[in-house]
């Protein structure tokens, strides 16, 4: 056994860029490979809309900031987001037209795979190793793995009795051992979706423990802490919070204007917050959500 | 490593006075080895019957050096002379050999079946005197032989085992010259900690994510290595990362605040020709000194744990050794979870001796769970109960309100304490909220 010379290791760590250098200036480079990143949101936030995204950046070339490899899409809620999915392969390939000609299309380089339960993840992981191990086509040199959600894998086989949970549990450890073990042997950024649950606001009990940066998690108006709990906390490298606030325009002291014309413009403010993260400090940006994609917002 | 891993399951494998390997006094003895080497043990003064069945014996087996007859048995059985390979012997045997007696009087001994002191000064002479058949008085003198050469034995074994141990007055002496602390560059926690982390010792650190477990042992693996010229212990890291937290570009942001420290330390202080030979440090040179390992699962760890021996015995000047986390690859189901507690236990013990052996300061970094008590949950570092006793010092990391606070929860010579500390972009620091304070409890 030897120790590993740190100064060989690519420092800067690869990171897969987002796609917006906004976003990316928040995560310190971006996603980082080797290590498992949690994006938790309530539903509806933009969390698929970001991993699609990663599914496309991650195949742009090392100089472009991307990891020069093939994506996995594991995905557990139905349905598979076919038609946002086009568009995205659209938008991309006009925004990188000599990198994804007609004979290179983005699709030929990302996999996908439903799972419903946490055993059926089990049983792709293992036979993503065993593929990965010896790559007879070059398409298969995975760099990401997506994972949308991890709590829906979890919602069917677990009663709310101790035993069951403590089941649930060590499945968390061994879950995130095996990826963490794939993410360590080849190079792979591994980016979870989580959900949130409703927080109710008495400090007591296990959901109040604060966790990262922020004492509360806030969207839409409601206390929400990640699904899944502390032991989920435990098994992940880097939490990212996307929040969604409903904002009205043009009425920032509360009233309305004079000509009040009976019709107001709302819209949402969505910002992403990190909560944890080993190698960032706390940082928030607003992002928005438009037809080429996840975008952040210039302060 | 892939043979240290196969060997694994050997090596954790709780040891009860049974081991494979051939023992060293065996081994390096022609007269034992090879006949003896699958002996597992050794019986000491016991009569053993041992009969060869009377095809097997051989005509003539004179050799030289011991010869007995072992012609006596209990129910009078003869089974003539044996082979000295068939028989298991004491070793203690050679004890009576050592006696200050006659040749005659060391085979009669011998034949009647004493071979340890310990088996002859336990009889009474009128019984010795029956057994060797010899008069009362020769008994009696044999006695007094055996019991003048073991008492000699006996001082010199009672002054080696006075020799090994110390007097608790030496040992606050030599505390007192070698106590090191490593600073963890927080005054606050400094100061609750009596200097740092101290070196010799098991401290356990433990909390939530994300309130800077991590961050904290990036910066030990950093400070170890500040040279004796800074109030350092100049010495190497050992980084054991169990989930892959650890980012190399943070520990280089961290070496570079603090080499940036140093420098400026060096400006105010170090003047004129001392400021030449003052060594500084770059950034880089603290990252070739953190010697990092990845484990990925619980057999790799114990393996690892294993041969950490070796390994600080070839890097004598490690210092610090972090583990990070210890827990994470033992959350997992164990099908026996009496088999976690002992290899556990065996992982802890081993610790504790490297703690001692090579005076490296261990630090283990763990997580929290709930435990539900008495109506309520509350936060407990995860492992269980058992593994509480493995670290000497424990700290639980926590939040209080908007501020990271560290409390020491077991320490044999701390008070218990609780001091504010904030991680910034230069690493651990003081927290910088003015009405900060140490509470002491």
């Amino acid at each position: 056994m030897r120790p590993e010379n740190l100064l060989l290791r690519p420092t800067p760590s690869q990171y897969c860029t987002l796609g917006c250098p906004i976003l990316d200036a928040v995560l310190g480079g971006g996603i980082p490979c080797n290590s498992i990143t949690e994006l938790v949101s309530e539903s509806g936030c933009g969390k698929t809309q970001l991993s699609l995204q990663l599914l496309f950046t991650a195949q742009l070339p090392r100089h472009l900031n991307g990891l020069a490899g093939s994506s996995l899409y594991l995905y557990s809620e139905f349905p598979f987001p076919n038609r946002r999915f086009n568009q995205l392969v659209e938008s991309f390939r006009s925004s990188h037209p000599i990198l994804f000609a007609s004979y290179r299309d983005p699709r030929d380089y990302i996999f996908t795979r439903d799972c419903q339960t946490a055993h059926d993840l089990l049983d792709v992981l293992l036979l993503l190793e065993s593929r990965l191990k010896n790559p007879k086509e070059t398409r298969l040199d995975i760099k990401l793995i997506v994972i949308d959600s991890i709590a829906a894998l979890f919602r069917s086989e677990f009663e709310n009795n101790a035993r069951d949970l403590r089941r649930r549990s060590s499945l968390f450890f061994k879950i995130s051992s095996v990826l963490k073990s794939h993410a360590n042997r080849f190079g792979i950024a591994i980016v979870l979706t989580n959900q949130v649950v409703d927080s109710i606001d008495n400090g007591e009990g296990a959901s109040g423990v604060r966790i990262g940066n922020l004492e509360r998690l806030y969207t839409s108006g409601r206390r929400v802490c990640p699904a899944l709990g502390l032991s989920w906390a435990n098994c992940i490298n880097s939490r990212l919070f996307l929040s969604m606030h409903e904002v009205i325009e043009g009425a920032e002291n509360g009233l309305p204007d004079a000509d009040y014309s009976g019709f107001v413009n709302r819209r949402k403010r969505r910002e992403l917050h990190v909560v944890f993260a080993p190698h960032l400090p706390y940082s928030s940006c607003e992002f928005v959500i438009r037809k080429e994609g996840v975008f952040g917002v210039e302060r | 490593m892939a043979a240290v891993l196969r060997m694994s399951a050997d090596i954790i494998r709780p040891a009860a006075n049974y081991n494979d390997d051939v023992p060293s006094y065996i081994l390096h003895n022609p007269r034992y080895y090879p006949h003896f080497k699958d002996c597992i043990g050794a019986i000491d003064g016991t009569h053993v019957k041992a009969l060869v069945p009377k095809s097997e014996q051989p005509n003539d087996s004179k050799r030289e050096g011991l010869k007995h007859d072992l012609t006596k048995f209990p129910d009078g059985e003869s089974a003539g002379r044996l082979n000295h390979k068939e028989i298991v012997v004491s070793t203690d045997e050679m004890e009576v050999l050592r006696l200050p007696l006659s040749a005659s009087q060391k085979g009669k001994l011998i034949s009647a079946g004493y071979t340890s002191i310990a088996s002859i000064s336990s009889t009474s002479p009128s019984h010795l005197a029956l057994e060797l058949k010899v008069s009362e008085d020769e008994a009696l003198e044999i006695l007094k032989n055996v019991s003048d050469g073991s008492r000699l034995k006996r001082t010199s074994s009672s002054l080696t085992v006075l020799n090994g141990a110390q007097s608790a007055w030496d040992m606050l002496q030599e505390e007192e010259t070698t106590r090191v602390h490593i600073t963890t560059s927080c005054a606050d926690l400094d100061s609750i900690l009596g200097g740092g982390i101290s070196c010799k010792e098991v401290t356990e650190i433990g909390g939530v994510p994300g309130i800077g477990k991590t961050q904290l042992g990036i910066q030990l693996a950093v400070n170890v290595q500040i040279p004796y010229d800074y109030g350092g212990v100049g010495g190497k890291a050992i980084y054991i990362d169990t989930e892959g937290s650890f980012m190399a570009e943070r520990a280089l942001q961290i070496a570079e605040a603090c080499s940036h420290d140093m420098a400026e330390y060096s400006r105010l202080y170090h003047k004129g020709p001392q400021a030449c030979e003052v060594k500084t440090m770059q950034p880089k040179d603290f990252l070739e000194n953190i010697l990092y390992f990845r484990v990925c699962s619980y057999t790799e760890q114990i393996a690892l744990t294993n041969y950490l021996d070796e390994f600080i015995k070839d890097h004598k000047d490690v210092k610090v050794l972090i583990i990070d986390s210890i827990t994470f690859h033992f959350r997992q189901d164990f099908d026996d979870m009496a088999l976690r507690t002992r290899v556990l236990g065996g992982i802890a013990l081993n610790l504790m001796k490297l703690a001692r052996k090579f005076g490296v300061a261990v630090v283990l970094l763990n997580q929290v769970t709930t435990k539900y008590s008495d109506g309520s949950f509350h936060l407990a570092l995860a492992l269980g109960d058992s593994w509480s006793h493995a670290s000497t010092n424990r700290i639980i990391l926590h939040w209080n309100g908007d501020e990271r606070y560290a409390y020491i929860d077991k320490s044999p010579s701390l008070r218990s304490a609780s001091a504010p500390y904030s991680v910034t972009p230069k690493g651990i620091r003081n927290s910088s909220s003015n009405n900060k304070r140490i509470k002491h409890i």
